[in-house]
């Protein structure tokens, strides 16, 4: 994929860009406002990280003429405003997402990835039912399936399989499915997260031999049939 | 003097002093004044009577009768009441009487008119001019009389009303001099107290306090707010310190854990897993540092009052279906009783993400706090124009002296103390319901337990 990181801290950047480049993207690299605007106004980009705060041009500000320009790319805010409501704030101002400073870069790979994913369009979602190895969810019925057998499922445990088979094969981070499934702005300290999954967990996978639904330590969680 | 007259002259008391005593004089001055008129006028008609009179009763009486009591009369005269006589024959010889020469302008028609006269003194020998108030008229015997009078009682009368009239202006202006220079200083004088206190203050310090008297005047009520106003202060100082130590002591166990850990492992050449193992383990430390810096962040943030990005008005019953329904999974897995509440639809202003955040703060507590048997309910009712959440435990609960304690930064009950979490939960959902207009309270569930309560607001539709 091709990133464009509008960051002023050198610093920060290079790492990321590092980070980025090792992942196997192709970065460019803006260090203030204008510069960052310009590059995004003339080349193809799949998602742009912007800092929120930057020399020139504000980085909520980029955004809002891209938009006016009627470009629809994905827009990363980074951001060390990280307050519950200056988060929303944020996401509000047009970024389609919005990650706090520090963040662990796992979780910025994650998010940039399932972007770039949503700026795509969705084959498997328009048929109405969703398959992964020998799970299925037919999104008209509500109805989940594995091998032909029939898994009853409560209503959230039904949102979150379907986050996690959208983003199949993916990482998904605790942030993110607290985020996107339970609209939660914060880390809750107890591991509710966990116990959503492993509820989960035991559901699809207890009785099959291939897990399906994989954590991984630190990182996150997902759905597939790769191990 | 000890306070300098130049630094009085520019208190208000001083300028306001001045300002009343000049509208004073200035109100006397007047009053004076017609008062002054009104006696002159009352002199003059006095006089005036009483010379017509005397003419009137000299007329009538027989020419050679009126020669000699004009005659007596001239010669006569009190201390009190000296008049002067002229009794003339048709041919303008004088008869009798004290005025040496009839005065032009004086024409014998019985109205009285103050002019100039030449006059000798009974017992004298030489003339005096002198201006007086005369009267003259016309004789059936072709002659002319005139009466004069001299400055007797009743111009002393005038004089003496005139002095007397002057004193008092004087008086009061002193008076009123005398009163802006006290009233000045008094001033002065208390406002120096309070001055030399706030001084010391600035000095940094915070203990002291400005003296209040027992008047219970508006200097009284001054010092007094001042004084609360320094007690409010002193006591979010001494918070301040208390959580800068705190932050401390708080932030530097993670550190050191964490740096402790690096030092082992650098210490000697290890198998990758065990670097990849404490790279992770120490991510995981700075994560804490992370929380708990936001969450300081956070109520720093809230407390200082600035206003709470992106506010909406949206539906608190909703947003804790949502929270509680996470919970109620992990009740579930860990076998604990936990039941939910809630009204129907509840719409407060404000940002649902902080309010979901400072729920899930309590709903954290109670579950960590308490063994997996202990039933927990969540409330959730209008009540008094306030939506009010409950989240109730019952668990052994806190001593209910610590409860306004328990929702400081840092303060952890007993419970907590082997427990790891950042003893920030409740401080922050404090700071939540403070920065919505509402308030945290904790209390205890009756028979046994802690019941936290937050309330919000309800909306105006």
């Amino acid at each position: 994929m091709r990133l464009l990181i509008i960051e002023d801290d050198v610093s920060a950047a290079d790492y990321l860009h590092q980070g980025l480049t090792e992942s196997g993207h192709v970065v460019d690299t803006a260090h203030d406002g204008e510069t960052g605007l310009q590059f995004a106004l003339q080349n193809h980009y799949d998602v742009l990280l912007v800092d929120r705060m930057l020399p020139s041009r504000d980085g909520l500000s980029i955004v809002r003429m891209l938009r006016a320009d009627g470009r629809t790319t994905p827009v990363l805010v980074l951001s060390a405003l990280g307050q519950v409501d200056q988060r929303v704030e944020g996401l509000r101002a047009g970024g389609d997402d919005y990650l706090v400073k520090p963040y662990a870069f796992s979780e910025l790979l994650a998010r940039v990835d399932a972007l770039a994913r949503r700026a795509q369009p969705a084959e498997a979602v328009a048929s109405g039912n969703l398959k992964v190895a020998d799970l299925e969810l037919d999104l008209e019925h509500r109805r989940v399936t594995r091998a032909g057998q029939l898994i009853r499922l409560q209503p959230r445990e039904l949102r979150l399989l379907e986050y996690l088979m959208r983003r199949a094969g993916r990482i998904v981070t605790r942030t993110m499915l607290l985020e996107q499934v339970w609209d939660l702005h914060f880390d809750p300290q107890t591991n509710v997260v966990d116990s959503q999954i492993s509820r989960l967990r035991a559901k699809i996978d207890r009785d099959f031999d291939m897990p399906l639904l994989h954590t991984l330590r630190g990182i996150g969680y997902r759905l597939g049939d790769e191990i | 003097m000890l306070i300098h007259l130049r630094q009085l002259s520019r208190t208000s008391a001083m300028r306001l002093a001045m300002r009343a005593a000049l509208v004073q004089v200035g109100v006397l001055a007047v009053a004076l004044a017609v008062l002054f008129v009104l006696l002159n006028r009352y002199v003059d008609r006095q006089i005036e009577s009483a010379l017509s009179g005397e003419l009137a009763a000299l007329a009538s009486l027989p020419a050679e009768q009126r020669q000699d009591s004009v005659r007596v009369l001239a010669a006569s005269g009190s201390k009190n009441l000296i008049r002067y006589y002229r009794l003339e024959a048709g041919d303008g010889h004088m008869l009798s009487g004290n005025v040496q020469q009839w005065p032009g302008g004086l024409p014998a028609d019985g109205h009285t008119r103050t002019l100039d006269l030449r006059v000798r003194e009974p017992g004298e020998e030489n003339d005096d001019a002198v201006r007086l108030p005369a009267v003259a008229t016309r004789l059936p015997d072709g002659g002319r009389l005139l009466v004069a009078q001299a400055p007797g009682a009743l111009e002393d009368l005038r004089e003496t009303a005139l002095t007397v009239a002057a004193a008092l202006l004087g008086l009061s202006a002193l008076l009123a001099l005398a009163l802006g220079v006290s009233l000045g200083r008094q001033w002065l004088a208390r406002f120096e107290a309070i001055s030399r206190t706030a001084g010391k203050i600035a000095a940094g310090d915070l203990t002291q306090r400005v003296e209040t008297s027992m008047r219970d005047d508006e200097f009284d009520l001054l010092a007094g707010h001042l004084n609360a106003m320094l007690t409010r202060i002193e006591a979010a100082v001494a918070g301040m310190r208390e959580v800068s130590d705190n932050v401390a002591h708080d932030l530097r166990k993670p550190l050191a854990r964490l740096k402790t850990r690096i030092d082992v492992v650098l210490a000697q050449p290890r198998q990758t897993e065990a670097y990849c193992e404490a790279l992770a383990q120490t991510a995981a430390d700075a994560d804490e540092l992370i929380r708990t810096f936001d969450a300081l962040l956070s109520i720093a943030r809230l407390e200082a009052g600035s206003d709470i990005a992106a506010p909406e008005t949206f539906d608190l019953a909703a947003v804790a279906h949502r929270v509680t329904e996470l919970y109620a999974d992990e009740a579930e897995d860990e076998g604990r009783p936990f039941s939910v509440e809630l009204a129907d639809t509840l719409a407060v202003h404000g940002q649902p993400a902080l309010l979901s955040q400072a729920l899930a703060n309590l709903l954290d507590n109670a579950f960590k706090y308490t063994s997996p048997a202990v039933a927990i309910a969540v409330r959730l009712v209008q009540e008094n124009g306030y939506a009010m959440i409950s989240v109730i435990d019952h668990g052994d609960g806190i001593p209910a002296d610590d409860h306004v304690r328990m929702t400081e930064r840092f303060a952890r009950g007993d419970a907590a103390r082997s427990q790891s979490g950042s003893g920030l939960g409740l401080a922050l959902a404090k700071a939540i319901a403070h920065a919505h207009g509402g308030r945290l309270e904790l209390a205890d569930t009756p028979g046994g337990g802690l019941t936290v309560r937050l309330s919000v607001p309800v909306a105006r539709t």
